[in-house]
């Protein structure tokens, strides 16, 4: 880790003194314990505050819609799968980047890690394979496998899929071919108790939207929950089939676009399993498509592509 | 020279075929008579179930 | 029956006591003796067969006559003889399936579960005499297991005298198999019996072996001679050899013959009386370069009636036809067409809605179920309903003057019409708006036929409030309607067709010999592409002759300009207004057009097998092309020849077949023949694909002693060469057993591939398939043009072809881009696809999911909202896929705005008052 940190600092400082880019984005620490958080630097000699940890779950391909200068970021898998992504929605040009690949050892969840702990953390040191979670009291010892998020668990894409420089070396992926447990248990359920579920699930919604505002998708100048002219969905989180149409509707916009990299989640301050719907999503893409998105530049996103002479299925 | 020349053609058959041909003369600027032996156009086409390889109804 | 007055309301055939046989549905259906051919007939006009008519025959009856609504019987009407005085005449007179009865061994007459293919497609056919389920027709069983007997009535000498091969029967075959499998819930055994599997056209192999591999259709290569009634039974019996020359019988529910096609014997006459010549199988003979035009100057021919043809075929030789005569008659264009003069528009803008409401009664169609006149009295107290009223017909003539003048004396500013589909109706009352003064977009129908009165027959009271219910959605959406604006666009005149082979000529020719200016850019240093390379076509001409006088027509035309060594650099603009760059030599220039043809072209592939290239003596097809045409006299030492078939095409790696090599391998193995009759010739196979009347040429190399040895593709022919000499082996499936021969000529039928070229697909937005061929707009209906307007499509580049196909091609490209040349201007629709920029986030769905280009980003160096996207409002068809995919809200569909769509949604949840 602290290879990774070094390397990067590095990389920063080397593209800002070039003038190869305006920008650097990556992660500080955070004031709090758990809490790395997104910062910008632009003088070279801010590097020093660049750090990694198992706590920047946060997706950096959110900062980039409209930039217009050139900038450094630093990317896990999923950043760059996102920030492919974005280059063939045309919200910044691959030439605007210089990318720093950080092969990605998997983020760690702070909401699993709080309840576990039962005491305000005050600090926290991370290993290869432990986590030492310290309070006032008490000090705790965990798996750092035990502790990740969920995202992360299955995640099949832990290397950056477009970089210009890397922060430390590619890491073996998972042979696994992607399962979906988690939906296929949903699907699995009646479409009566599937309601509930989601109903249950989604009551606890207060509709401050910051699920959308921490995914790299969400870039749209005005998002249909803010239309006024027409009103396609009601602003109250009251309203249990606004908050459901709100959450749906989300998620229909993310499909075939959504890299699963859990910012929404964890962005969530009333800790909703949002990325259930993505998911869904992202598994009917894998069954009907083999499609993943992110990983090309060349390639649209799944919905964009329609043939007025569309095969039917029977002659593929 | 256009004098002996008559802008206007008979089409023989109202298949799939001569429906085309008087559909692209019409469309250029001609006066066409379709002739049709039964009392609808459509020919055999209008008769088959579904067309290779869109099935769309041959309809 | 008077055409003028007929509305097709059906009331006449509903009381009309005279059954007659539906020959519409092949015979497997009752029809009434007053008709229409089928629900969806056009004209929807009925008729009477006088030949059954109880009134015509016995002076009884009269029954339609006195319910005729509109008063259209009349049966003094006698047959008229009118001359016509044309320019042209193009004869399309098609052709009649194959009437099996003869062939007594099938017991098609005897035998009820014996049908033809053309029955089988009204079985299938939810419109069919079974309602779209799959019976059988002697105990409405279901079946379980069905065979198909190729070639019934065609590549038949001895039995029916039509020794030529219909084209299209392996394929529709196929599909029945499909479908069928489809249409059964327990599963079906679906068996083939062929000879050759002939599917030699675009993605067909495909589908063949889609067919073979994954829907599981047995293919059984045996001729089945006859079928056996089995005692007590409605099933039938087969017998055949089967790979392994063991005789099989089994035993089908149903037997389907694939009857083949036939020139009607009246047509044959009529051709002989006014000097059609006719081919050996009594299609209109034609030639090679020729492939449109009859022996008698001024008649054109199209579809069937030259040469068996399937969908698309017919459709391409049809434009084609439309472009020759069209070649002759072009200084009397718009002589006789005739034109409608526009009428001023009134403004609405500002004023309060005033809608007229008019509910159709459509004779008994809707009233019989709606109660029509409580729906008037609804429409009449909703918002801004200003009139009401019902009508027995609508859309005749009368309804649509009185409607107009209505409108005027009332003050209508929008018009609601409840009655059928706005697919076939909404064009013509639109008219009667425009007739009136009213923006044709100020109104709405209300389907309360096809969605209501057809489908609730049994519930009028529940049909009746439906009814109410779709009026009061459609008013709602019309007041809030606003008038949408036609624009129209100059389209330039000049034309530009890229490749300049054989269609790449035909099509330019077709424009230049009409008066277009048209430049022809061509890579190479010469007109003519792969037909330089092709001694003789498939009816024997030289090629290199008949080339030449083409190239010769080209070069002299006046308005084709040529440029050779020539590339397309750049491209800007869309339909109508094209701006292309050529490259030639060294220089560039901007060439100003409104129609872009594509034509270039495909090549014949170099084999990587069957030790090409390490011997000279073995050559590919157009290698020996080469030989014949340079006179080689080395030909005539040669005394072993063995043709490969299928080198590089219907293989895994490349699937689709080539189409001509069968043909080619043929003429030129009996141009062998001809140089050495003592020659040994064998033709190594795996189906003989000489589809249409190139059939005779097999029978032709088949007398003249050449031998077809059929191979299979997992046991390929191995060529060796030891001491100098070339010996050939082969499994034959007839024999099963190993061949070996000398050969001292090899001949490879190579794969024809496409000139691909991304640079041009890109610059035209056109689509490529697997195969490297470009997609047409649509399979079978659309063969010459692109869905991009203003592309048109044709040659090899579509796909690979023989010559005439290839020159009816570039004519019908050039007939459907003369449509457009012919228009002059453009009218954009009304109904297109608008951005709003501010809520645009440029993330280009609407650009990638268009399938005619209309969406593109503002370019970068704009004032304003650059990088948004904008519409190009002559490119869009309204059909708002970009609306419907754009997460930012951005894009709207005028007509059917947001507003204009939820004051229906909310219509048609309130309660009926």
């Amino acid at each position: 880790m602290a290879e990774y940190i070094s390397k990067i600092q590095e990389i920063s400082k080397k593209i800002l003194q070039d003038g190869k880019v305006d920008i650097v984005i990556g992660f500080s620490d955070g004031s709090l314990p758990m809490a790395s958080r997104p910062c910008f630097i632009k003088s070279p000699e801010d590097t020093g505050k660049l750090i990694f940890d198992g706590n920047c779950g946060i997706n950096l391909a959110n900062y980039l819609t409209g930039k217009k200068e050139k900038i450094g970021i630093i990317a896990k898998g999923c950043d760059s799968r996102n920030i492919a992504q974005l280059i063939v929605e045309n919200k910044i040009k691959r030439e605007q980047l210089f990318i720093i690949g950080v092969p990605c050892f998997k983020m760690i969840d702070k909401r699993k890690t709080s309840l576990l702990f039962e005491e305000e953390i005050t600090q926290v040191t991370e290993s290869d394979d432990k986590i030492i979670v310290k309070g006032k009291n008490k000090e705790k010892t965990f798996n750092r496998e035990d502790m990740l998020q969920e995202n992360c668990i299955t995640c099949m894409h832990r290397n950056p899929v477009i970089y210009d420089e890397l922060a430390g070396e590619l890491i073996k992926e998972s042979d696994q071919k992607a399962e979906y447990e988690d939906v296929k248990k949903i699907e699995a359920m009646s479409s009566e108790d599937r309601w509930n579920h989601f109903s249950e699930m989604l009551s606890a919604c207060v509709r401050c939207y910051a699920c959308r505002d921490a995914c790299p998708l969400c870039y749209c100048p005005t998002c249909f929950v803010d239309e006024s002219s027409p009103q396609w969905v009601g602003k109250s989180a009251d309203n249990q089939i606004d908050v459901k149409t709100f959450h749906i509707l989300r998620a229909f916009h993310c499909a075939g676009r959504c890299t699963d990299c859990g910012a929404c989640e964890k962005a969530c301050p009333m800790g909703i399993k949002v990325r259930k719907f993505t998911r869904k999503l992202n598994s009917d893409a894998m069954r009907h498509y083999e499609w993943e998105a992110g990983l090309t530049t060349d390639k649209r996103p799944l919905l964009d592509n329609f043939r007025v002479n569309d095969y039917q299925d029977f002659i593929k | 020279m256009s004098k002996d020349i008559v802008g206007s053609v008979v089409v023989i058959g109202g298949g799939i075929a001569g429906m085309r041909s008087a559909l692209d003369l019409a469309n250029s600027g001609y006066y066409v008579y379709l002739v049709e032996k039964s009392s609808s156009i459509g020919g055999v086409m209008s008769q088959l179930d579904k067309t290779f390889p869109t099935n769309d109804c041959a309809m | 029956m008077d055409e003028s007055k007929c509305v097709g309301c059906g009331a006449c055939a509903e009381k009309c006591p005279k059954k007659i046989t539906d020959t519409y549905n092949m015979g497997l259906k009752d029809k009434k003796a007053i008709h229409v051919e089928y629900p969806q007939a056009v004209p929807l006009k009925y008729v009477i067969d006088p030949n059954n008519c109880i009134y015509l025959q016995k002076g009884k009856c009269g029954a339609c006559k006195k319910l005729c609504p509109a008063g259209a019987i009349d049966f003094e009407q006698k047959q008229e003889t009118l001359t016509l005085n044309v320019g042209a005449v193009i004869f399309s007179s098609g052709f009649n399936p194959f009437n099996p009865s003869a062939l007594d061994s099938y017991r098609y007459d005897y035998r009820p579960n014996v049908i033809t293919s053309m029955e089988m497609e009204r079985i299938l056919s939810a419109s069919g005499p079974t309602g779209g389920h799959l019976v059988r027709l002697s105990d409405k069983k279901k079946p379980k297991k069905i065979a198909w007997l190729q070639c019934v009535g065609s590549r038949d000498m001895n039995r029916c005298g039509n020794p030529y091969c219909s084209s299209v029967c392996c394929m529709y075959a196929i599909k029945e198999a499909v479908v069928a499998k489809e249409h059964s819930e327990e599963g079906l055994d679906c068996a083939i019996f062929y000879m050759d599997i002939r599917t030699p056209g675009k993605e067909f192999e495909k589908f063949y072996n889609n067919a073979k591999e994954k829907e599981g259709v047995r293919f059984i290569k045996s001729r089945i001679h006859s079928i056996q009634d089995i005692v007590n039974s409605d099933d039938l019996r087969i017998s055949y050899l089967d790979e392994d020359n063991k005789l099989q019988s089994e035993v089908f529910d149903m037997i389907v013959l694939s009857i083949g096609m036939e020139i009607d014997k009246n047509i044959v006459k009529l051709s002989q009386k006014i000097g059609i010549n006719l081919s050996e199988g009594n299609f209109c003979k034609t030639s090679t370069f020729n492939p449109l035009e009859t022996s008698r100057k001024g008649i054109f021919v199209s579809g069937a009636f030259g040469g068996p043809k399937d969908i698309p075929q017919s459709v391409v030789y049809a434009s084609g036809a439309a472009c020759a005569a069209s070649e002759i008659l072009s200084p009397a264009r718009n002589t006789l067409a005739k034109k409608v003069e526009p009428i001023p528009e009134t403004s609405v803008i500002g004023e309060r809605p005033s809608i007229g409401v008019f509910i159709c009664k459509c004779g008994s169609n809707i009233a019989g179920v709606v109660d029509v006149g409580k729906v008037v009295e609804y429409a009449s107290k909703l918002p801004f309903v200003d009139y009401a009223a019902e009508n027995i017909y609508s859309c005749s003539q009368d309804n649509q003057d009185g409607m107009a003048q209505l409108i005027k004396e009332k003050g209508l500013n929008r018009v609601v019409v409840a009655a059928c589909t706005p697919k076939t109706h909404e064009p013509l009352f639109q008219e009667t708006l425009t007739s009136a003064g009213l923006n044709k977009y100020l109104f709405e129908m209300a389907n309360i036929r096809n969605h209501n009165s057809w489908v609730h027959k049994d519930t009028p009271e529940l049909a009746t409030l439906k009814a109410i219910d779709l009026v009061r959605m459609a008013v709602e959406k019309v007041a809030i309607a606003k008038p949408l604006s036609e624009t129209e666009l100059e389209v330039n005149q000049q034309a530009l067709v890229i490749g300049g082979g054989i269609a790449g000529i035909s099509a330019a020719l077709g424009l230049a010999s009409q008066g277009y200016d048209t430049y022809l850019v061509e890579k190479n240093n010469r007109l003519g592409g792969e037909a330089n390379k092709i001694f003789k076509s498939a009816n024997k001409e030289n090629v290199q002759k008949e080339l030449t006088s083409l190239i010769t027509a080209a070069q002299n035309n006046d308005k084709l300009h040529i440029r050779l060594n020539s590339s397309i650099v750049n491209v800007k603009g869309f339909v109508g207004n094209f701006k292309t760059v050529i490259a030639s030599d060294n220089k560039e220039e901007t060439i100003e057009h409104g129609v872009s043809v594509i034509a270039t072209g495909g090549t014949a592939s170099k084999p990587s097998e069957y030790l090409y290239g390490e011997d000279e003596r073995i050559i590919t097809s157009l290698d020996l092309d080469e030989k014949f045409i340079n006179n080689d006299k080395s030909l005539k030492k040669v005394k072993s020849a063995v043709f490969i078939q299928c080198v590089g095409s219907r293989e895994p790696n490349r699937p689709y077949c080539s189409g001509v090599c069968c043909t080619h391998s043929i003429i030129n193995a009996l141009e062998l023949k001809k140089i050495n009759p003592d020659m040994n010739i064998f033709i190594l196979y795996r189906d003989i694909r000489t589809y249409g009347e190139k059939e005779y040429l097999y029978h032709q190399a088949r007398e003249a002693g050449i031998i077809f040895i059929r191979y299979l593709a997992i046991d390929k022919p191995n060529i060796k060469i030891e001491n100098g000499k070339i010996s050939v082996t082969v499994y034959d499936t007839s024999l099963n057993k190993y061949l070996e021969m000398e050969a001292d000529l090899i001949t490879l039928a190579s794969a024809i591939i496409a000139n691909q070229d991304q640079k041009l697909a890109k610059f035209f937005k056109i689509p490529v398939n697997e195969d490297g061929f470009y997609i047409e707009k649509h399979a079978k209906l659309g063969p010459c043009e692109f869905a991009t307007d203003g592309v048109f499509l044709c040659g090899l580049a579509h796909y690979p072809k023989p010559i005439d196909e290839s020159i009816a091609h570039g004519k019908g490209a050039a007939a459907k881009a003369l449509t457009l040349l012919a228009k002059k201007k453009i009218r954009t629709s009304g109904t297109i696809a608008d951005v709003e920029p501010l809520k645009c986030s440029s993330c280009g769905v609407c650009v990638s999911i268009c399938p005619y280009s209309a969406p593109s980003f503002i370019p970068d160096d704009a004032r304003f909202f650059a990088g948004k996207a904008q519409i190009n409002p002559v490119l869009c068809k309204g059909c708002g896929l970009c609306v419907a995919s754009c997460r930012s809200g951005a894009l709207r569909l005028k007509g059917f705005d947001n507003d204009q769509i939820f004051a229906q949604i909310s219509a048609a949840f309130e309660k009926a008052a």
